[in-house]
């Protein structure tokens, strides 16, 4: 079925890897190229929010663990998977406030699920990943030029929503989705037409049916995470970011849509100017890196 | 950014109430207003019935036109890194109205015994921008704050002054030692301080006790304070947070 049907194929998991052994090391990959004092934010952008998942501790421990003595932690959840984009809504946010162009925030994704967890979701494999990615207001790298977001409480009670609800809930998605990727685009001065790609999460190809495989859009959607990777919860778009830096597929100065849905139902969109691999100094400071799975890619 | 409305939960919330439940008691104490654009939820300790993303119901239940989501990690500072986040929307003209909510679930089985509390509790934060408008001097009195009544929540439906985030600091504030500050509300997570004009929380709140003190008590401080600032500290991330409230004046010129 998942490969057949949903484009999975592989997915990374290690149940000898600890959340630290998944998580940190990309972290630690961001700060190797800045000083750690400039990192005034460090956020834990994460899903499985119930009391099964992350420790409440985890932002600080993460804080802790990267030597981040300057930075405030808090965590930011409560949107399943598409926290990521509200995560870097929100570190911009904050270092805009601040007035500070030194600034730094550090987002930090990555979960580890039992395998019990993962089992919870039978129309997606659920697998070891995670990512981080560092946010400034003055860096060289992608830039973020619009931002749009629609949540349906309706459908809080997530995975035990009834079945009306999910049957619901989907048919509004392809709508819903339409809707955040254009306002997001026409913020940003373009249309849907002009973007260069569409990067979704690795929730499966069916997923993005009536959204992604219109005519107009099907060649820009990225979905060969979907067979790599499986989907890693809120790291993903990182991780697709990375994999396109990493096989240069940015096409200088042309913007690309990051797209983010998440149970509960919240549906995010996303304008990014990406830095072709090619053209980024080094030691660039404010694009996102990734590690994901086991082995490392 | 103005505090224009703050509710608390009634006291002696049973312990494993549900964040939906703490939730659905602030909203019946907040009075109804327009809806907002920024929907907050707080805790330190998650729900136990984790499948439920209540970030998402509280913004359907106000409007459901929200920018939404949770924030927590923070211990016993969550209210005031959310009370951050906010003051950073409205600052850069991301959010005229925002709902902070923050709640806190009593012991639970399973969870970190230092995100316990002996109660739960909640408290509600409506949020909005100072109007941008050249605004009239006032020429009545404005209306008192209704009295307090702790038993059965709180709830202020005028704008009670201005709120801000100071920053948070892995040393006590400096402002712990002069009388800027007011009135100083000591969280029961704060060591003891040699200062005057000094309120200690009493214990048993993890993240709310702060704000619960300032809704019970609004009244009567802010006739004889400026100001209060709110200091609380999470021992577990050796951090300080702090927030000041600046009651509003009367048209003398005086404190309510």
């Amino acid at each position: 079925l998942f490969r057949r049907v949903t484009g999975l194929d592989r997915m990374h998991y290690d149940a000898e890897a600890s959340f630290d052994d998944i998580v940190l090391p990309p972290a630690r990959r961001v700060l190797d190229q800045i000083d750690p004092g400039t990192v005034r934010y460090l956020i834990y952008a994460y899903a499985a929010h119930g009391a099964t998942g992350a420790p409440a501790d985890t932002a600080q421990r993460l804080c802790r663990s990267l030597g981040l003595r300057s930075a405030t932690a808090f965590a930011i959840t409560q949107q399943n998977c598409a926290i990521p984009l509200t995560a870097i809504d929100l570190a911009g946010t904050l270092l805009t406030a601040s007035g500070d162009p030194d600034a730094r925030a550090l987002i930090v994704t990555g979960e580890k699920l039992t395998p019990h967890q993962a089992r919870q979701l039978n129309t997606v494999m659920l697998a070891d990943g995670a990512a981080s990615c560092l946010v400034s207001t003055n860096g060289r790298g992608g830039r973020v030029l619009s931002f749009a977001t629609r949540t349906r409480g309706e459908y809080y009670d997530g995975l035990q929503g009834s079945r009306a609800q999910f049957r619901a809930a989907a048919e509004e998605r392809p709508k819903l989705l339409r809707e955040v990727m254009t306002e997001a685009a026409t913020e940003a001065g373009y249309r849907l037409s002009d973007l260069q790609l569409i990067v979704p999460p690795n929730q499966g190809l069916p997923f993005w049916g009536g959204t992604l495989d219109s005519a107009e859009l099907v060649d820009k959607a990225f979905f060969d995470n979907n067979a790599r990777h499986s989907h890693c919860l809120a790291a993903d778009l990182f991780i697709n970011y990375a994999t396109l830096t990493r096989q240069r597929r940015w096409q200088t100065g042309r913007p690309s849509l990051f797209v983010a849905t998440g149970l509960g139902w919240t549906y995010s969109a996303m304008v990014l100017l990406p830095v072709p691999a090619t053209a980024r100094p080094a030691g660039l400071d404010s694009a996102p890196a990734a590690r994901c799975g086991t082995p490392w890619n | 950014m103005e505090l224009t409305a703050l509710a608390v939960t009634p006291a002696g919330q049973p312990a494993g109430i549900g964040h939906e439940q703490l939730v659905d008691s602030l909203l019946a104490r907040l009075p109804a207003t327009e809806p907002a654009d920024l929907v907050i939820l707080g805790y330190a300790s998650p729900d136990r019935e984790g499948h439920k993303t209540i970030a998402s119901y509280l913004n359907m239940r106000t409007g459901g036109g929200a920018h939404s989501f949770a924030l927590c990690g923070a211990g016993p500072g969550t209210a005031f890194v959310a009370l951050g986040v906010v003051a950073s929307y409205q600052a850069t003209g991301r959010s005229r109205r925002a709902l902070l909510v923050v709640v806190e679930n009593a012991a639970q089985d399973g969870l970190d015994p230092a995100s316990s509390a002996a109660s739960a509790s909640g408290v509600a934060l409506l949020l909005s921008q100072p109007a941008t408008e050249a605004v009239e001097p006032v020429a009545e009195p404005i209306e008192p704050i209704e009295p307090v009544e702790p038993s059965s929540g709180s709830i202020r439906p005028s704008a009670l002054g201005t709120v801000r985030p100071l920053p948070d600091s892995d040393r006590l504030p400096e402002f712990t030692t002069g009388s800027e500050h007011g009135l100083l509300v000591l969280d029961s997570s704060v060591p003891d301080l040699p200062v005057p004009d000094c309120y200690r929380v009493p214990a048993g709140h993890h993240c709310t006790g702060a704000w619960l003190a300032l809704a019970h008590n609004a009244q009567r401080w802010s006739r004889r304070y400026p100001a209060v600032t709110m200091l609380a500290h999470d021992p577990a991330a050796g951090r300080y947070h702090a927030g000041r409230l600046e009651f509003r004046p009367t048209a003398e010129g005086s404190w309510r």
